[in-house]
């Protein structure tokens, strides 16, 4: 769909888009603390966004809901938090390329919802509570250690679990 | 050029979900310019976060909020698709002969040769960057060649990153793109490569950042400015 917008103009698949994503573009942006209102318009912001963007979307470098993810996240950053997203720019002269194979056979695994659903299902909870603070709150390392009464290194080791438990799930590594 | 030491897997999945400051983020970036290798694990982050978002329970947006945006995207209709963003070509590097790779040249007012290189030590020298949000403040660092950086200890976590030569603090080599993370309890003696000086990216973990997301952005919203 997100093809169809890019190279279409599509807005039937445009209208599928919205309907998917922009209710959870709203609940991701609430999970933070951020007034229903406020988060509506930033919504409208981050599916102008994803219409407006569409031509750089490239399947082989991640799926449709990690790419609007992605909008999603850099908005929050952009706009409630007042910061710049420092991002890589792929198309940097000065960028180290990929060894060749690497990419497009990852990312068929990565797209694999059932297998990050039973991840996510999978993790310790401990694990799963540092990850959603993380993606859902935006809370910085130092925040989840004072909410959760951890040191600091705890909150790292718990993520860095997650993460490597996630990896292995998902695909072959490690 | 094969990067032998990155950043730890949590700071990958912390850049990932947005978590880092800005200091921290470009650090993290720069740094997946030139490693192919964290550039797939960032991946693999995000598609965590393209589940999480999925997952969430939806919630309900207004019946006229589609037909607002396609009102505002057929405005643009006419204007050609934005390519992407052009590329300014690197200032950089005919003049000292280095790379700086995107996002770090653009948080780059002028050459680093022609920086504003401030003295803090005999062959040690640094300059401040710019960056909009509170927390960490990223300073490049340049050790002239052959030079040693008396020991020291530190005072929370740092990284430091080579853009340009490169360093040994007695425990390994670091090279451009390699990155060098210590602890409250590290104390070491950094030693610049005799090929040249080594310039790098020093990012020290700020104090505490409690998010409190306020509606700031209310006001640019509606127009009013600040």
């Amino acid at each position: 769909m997100l093809l169809a917008v890019a190279s279409d103009r599509d807005e039937a698949a445009f209208a599928a888009l919205f309907s998917h994503y922009g209710p959870r573009i709203k609940a991701f942006l609430m999970r933070t603390g951020t007034d229903a209102a406020i988060a509506e318009e930033l919504t409208q912001e981050a599916m102008v966004s994803v219409w407006r963007k569409a031509v750089q979307f490239d399947p082989s470098r991640a799926g449709a809901s990690a790419w609007v993810y992605a909008i999603a996240r850099n908005l929050r950053i952009d706009m409630l938090r007042r910061e710049r997203r420092p991002e890589l720019d792929p198309n940097d002269p000065a960028l180290v390329p990929e060894p060749e194979e690497s990419a497009d056979r990852k990312v068929g695994r990565l797209q694999d919802e059932e297998k990050l659903r039973q991840a996510m299902a999978d993790l310790p909870d401990d694990q799963a509570q540092v990850v959603r603070l993380s993606f859902y709150e935006d809370k910085p390392h130092a925040a989840i250690a004072d909410e959760l009464g951890l040191p600091l290194g705890t909150v790292k080791s718990r993520l860095r679990l997650a993460f490597r438990r996630i990896r292995k799930v998902v695909g072959e590594e490690e | 050029m094969t990067v032998a030491h990155h950043p730890a897997d949590e700071l990958l999945l912390s850049y990932a979900a947005g978590t880092l400051d800005e200091g921290m983020s470009l650090m993290v970036a720069t740094h997946l310019a030139y490693c192919p290798r964290c550039r797939g694990l960032v991946r693999e982050a995000e598609a965590l976060g393209g589940h999480l978002l999925d997952e969430l329970p939806p919630a309900a947006v207004s019946d006229t909020a589609l037909a607002a945006v396609m009102s505002r995207l057929r405005a643009d209709d006419g204007r050609a698709p934005a390519a992407g963003p052009a590329l300014e070509a690197s200032p950089l590097a005919p003049v000292s002969g280095i790379r700086v790779p995107q996002p770090l040249r653009g948080y780059l007012a002028r050459d680093l040769a022609e920086a504003r290189w401030r003295p803090v030590a005999p062959g040690l020298q640094q300059t401040g960057l710019v960056v909009e949000g509170a927390g960490s403040r990223p300073v490049l660092l340049r050790i002239n060649a052959g030079r040693t950086i008396p020991e020291h200890g530190h005072r929370g976590s740092e990284y430091t990153m080579v853009l340009a030569g490169g360093f040994n603090d007695g425990h390994a080599e670091f090279r451009p793109g390699d990155l060098c993370a210590v602890g409250v309890d590290t104390v070491h003696r950094p030693v610049a490569d005799l090929d040249g000086d080594c310039i790098c990216l020093v990012v020290s973990e700020a104090p505490v950042r409690f998010t409190r997301l306020l509606p700031r952005l209310i006001q640019p919203l509606m127009g009013s400015g600040l």
